[in-house]
């Protein structure tokens, strides 16, 4: 991946990551946690993708602020970055993503459009819209994300 | 999480590996996490993936 990215911190299993937002408006920090939320019909676990500011003072977390840290393309090349550890770290899992508001869906969407032709070579990417999942589109609008190692199971 | 390790190595650079500013129990205990992840259970209940589409090129 060739875009800026924040130097970022993951914990032993590769779950949890944390990173520091640098911009005007200060320095946020940002956390990304990977959780089991169920598995696919062959048995592949499918992790959430959630993502979060992170409170030092009470070590909670949010999304309800904008940050506005001029450095949206930065957050997410480190997101991407880090479901890219992930699936490299696990053998088979399958990674789910959705952001907090359509807004944010849209964001992420931009992102994985962003580096799409990069991504396809390892992975498969589909979009939930219109009641179904579909192998995505760049001009479609998805409500949801799946991302999947291109699997010898299936190829 | 019970995941097995790719046997692969990887040739991305590794992230710095260490202890962090959370814990598994602020997240365990985050409403905000909590939230996202009873919402995305539900999600991928009501809305399965159809393996099939694996199987598509």
């Amino acid at each position: 991946m060739q875009k800026e990215k924040y130097p970022y911190k993951a914990d032993d299993s590769l779950a949890k990551f944390e990173f520091q937002s640098h911009g005007p408006n200060g320095i946020i920090n940002k956390t990304i946690v990977y959780s089991e939320i169920g598995k696919l019909k062959d048995g592949t676990p499918v992790l959430n993708l959630g993502f979060g500011d992170l409170n030092e003072t009470d070590n909670t977390f949010s999304d309800i602020s904008v940050s506005n840290n001029a450095d949206r393309e930065k957050v997410l090349a480190t997101v991407a970055s880090s479901v890219l550890d992930i699936m490299s770290h696990y053998d088979d899992v399958a990674i789910r993503a959705v952001g907090s508001t359509p807004a944010r869906t849209r964001l992420y969407q931009m992102g994985i459009n962003a580096i799409k032709k990069e991504i396809e070579s390892q992975f498969n990417i589909y979009g939930f819209k219109d009641d179904e999942w579909h192998k995505i589109e760049s001009c479609k609008n998805y409500n949801a994300f799946l991302l999947t190692k291109k699997n010898s199971k299936f190829e | 999480m019970a995941l097995k390790p790719s046997k692969k190595p990887s040739k991305r650079e590794k992230p710095v590996i260490g202890k962090l500013s959370f814990t598994d129990e602020d997240v365990k205990n985050s409403p905000f996490f909590q939230k996202q992840i009873e919402e995305a259970k539900r999600f991928m209940k009501e809305h399965p993936f159809p393996i099939e589409l694996l199987r598509s090129k």
